[in-house]
């Protein structure tokens, strides 16, 4: 329905605000190997375009929140407009873009109140707002001097905060005491037969709901309530890594993670035992 | 591999993880046999960024509606800094690129971080390719030559505030850069 203005002709916006039409500055933070960092192509180009617009458009573009409606406006793009309007002396069309972008972080974080289980949910708000504070943190500090690990938000916003939360999290955890696997001693590992006989019917990533994003969303808050070393496991597993080779160059789980083959196999059934009892407890299954 | 001796630090590996344009098995993999002393954080963040994205359409609870306000006066505060200094963070490796970018020498581009040209004397066109390759604005380059301070770090060596008569014109410091006379026609133009 929207007339999608998203090939606006730049040199017909005389409305434009002045700031050398289009021209957008690069990125600064450099790879592992000194190569620098560009946005990608279609995020360069949609920038440029929406750099002309005047700012009212800008903004309402902006507040769209559906990712799939045309005018949607990539938060990487929000993002190089709100650093780039540190220079600006308009405060209010800036606030507005700032306020816009932030919500936008709320809004991708998932809330503690998620019918999950008890522990976790504390969790999820500890690591919601340790991640919002971490983000706006940023831009303050980038407003009063360029910060570079900006720049990885206007490159994979959503990878980007991604690591965030994995940050966040690792803090939550640690807060929590988590990362010690408590319940069980490590190497001496039998386990029960009942863990062996759930752990053995049971992969999570097997089962027929897995494209179901509800399924997706519970099977995900079931591996963060794992122990850390566990979640890990599941992680490579889901990958495709294996246990234990023979083969010398090969990488296998036990390699990672630095544990015996014996240890991997007994976490993983551990693992896979706490998420069928997840999977299977709550709705009707 | 890298450039340099020092072993990157675990956040630099971390984020440039994140960043790479596909998380499967292979890239994982890379990772953890370049970087094995970090396989735990690595492993983690590959599981964050396969989880499905989050985007709650619901309104605003008032907490987070206070959650924005707060952060949004914390940004204001953070504004008077860089209206004091808007250069101040830029390091060697960005002067060089600036200057690059601006196709000057080097010398010519410490003047203008240390305000020893009369900002006057600086066309407008090119103050706003400076403005632009320093990531400031022409208002805040403006603010900042008329801040009574030097900025830079070579200000100790003033004994007293600098006067107009520590400048020199812009066409001067190109002179004294040794830019040829058609290049210096071509920086002092004020349109294409």
């Amino acid at each position: 329905m929207s007339s999608a203005p998203e090939s606006v002709d730049i040199a017909q916006k005389p409305e434009a605000p002045s700031s050398g039409a289009a021209a957008v500055s690069p990125l600064r933070k450099r790879s592992l190997n000194g190569v620098p960092y560009e946005r990608a192509p279609e995020i360069e180009a949609l920038i440029a375009d929406l750099a002309v617009l005047p700012r009212d458009e800008l903004v309402a573009r902006a507040e769209i929140k559906k990712r799939s409606d045309p005018g949607y406006v990539p938060s990487e793009c929000l993002l190089y407009f709100v650093r780039a309007s540190r220079a600006d002396n308009n405060e209010r069309w800036f606030e507005r873009l700032y306020r816009i972008l932030a919500e936008r972080i709320l809004r991708s974080l998932p809330r503690a109140e998620h019918p999950d289980g008890k522990t976790e949910a504390l969790t999820r708000g500890v690591v919601r707002d340790k991640v919002f504070a971490r983000f706006t943190e940023l831009l303050a500090a980038d407003r009063a001097g360029y910060i570079d690990k900006l720049d990885f938000f206007e490159i994979r916003f959503d990878n980007a905060l991604a690591n965030l939360r994995r940050d966040a999290q690792t803090q939550a955890w640690r807060d929590e005491n988590r990362s010690k696997p408590l319940e069980y001693d490590e190497e001496s590992g039998e386990l029960s037969p009942e863990v062996e006989a759930a752990a053995g019917v049971h992969d999570p990533f097997a089962a027929s709901e897995f494209d179901d994003p509800a399924y997706r969303s519970r099977l995900d808050a079931a591996i963060e309530a794992l122990p850390t070393e566990q979640s890990r496991i599941i992680e490579m597993l889901r990958q495709g890594f294996p246990i234990d080779s023979k083969e010398p160059g090969v990488m296998t789980i036990a390699k990672a993670l630095g544990r015996s083959e014996k240890t991997i196999r007994t976490y993983r059934d551990k693992a896979f035992a706490a998420l069928r009892s997840a999977m299977t407890e709550g709705d009707g299954q | 591999m890298s450039a340099d001796n020092a072993r990157p630090s675990c956040e630099s590996v971390l984020d440039a993880f994140a960043v790479e344009s596909e998380h499967g098995r292979a890239t994982l993999q890379r990772y953890l046999e370049l970087y094995p002393e970090y396989a735990g954080e690595l492993i983690d963040l590959s599981r964050e960024l396969s989880r499905a994205g989050v985007n709650d359409m619901e309104p605003l609870s008032p907490a987070d509606q206070s959650l924005i306000d707060a952060a949004w006066g914390q940004h204001k505060a953070a504004v008077s800094t860089t209206t004091a200094a808007p250069l101040a963070s830029l390091t060697v490796d960005d002067w060089r690129a600036v200057a690059s970018e601006l196709d000057v020498p080097r010398q010519v581009v410490t003047a203008l971080r240390e305000k020893r040209i009369a900002l006057a004397s600086i066309p407008v066109r090119f103050l706003k390719q400076f403005a632009d390759a320093t990531r400031s604005s022409i208002d805040q380059l403006e603010a900042f030559w008329s801040a009574d301070q030097l900025a830079g770090a070579r200000s100790y060596k003033a004994d007293g505030k600098p006067s107009i008569g520590d400048q020199v014109t812009f066409e001067q410091a190109l002179i004294e850069a040794g830019v040829p006379a058609e290049k210096r026609a071509s920086l002092l133009a004020e349109a294409d």
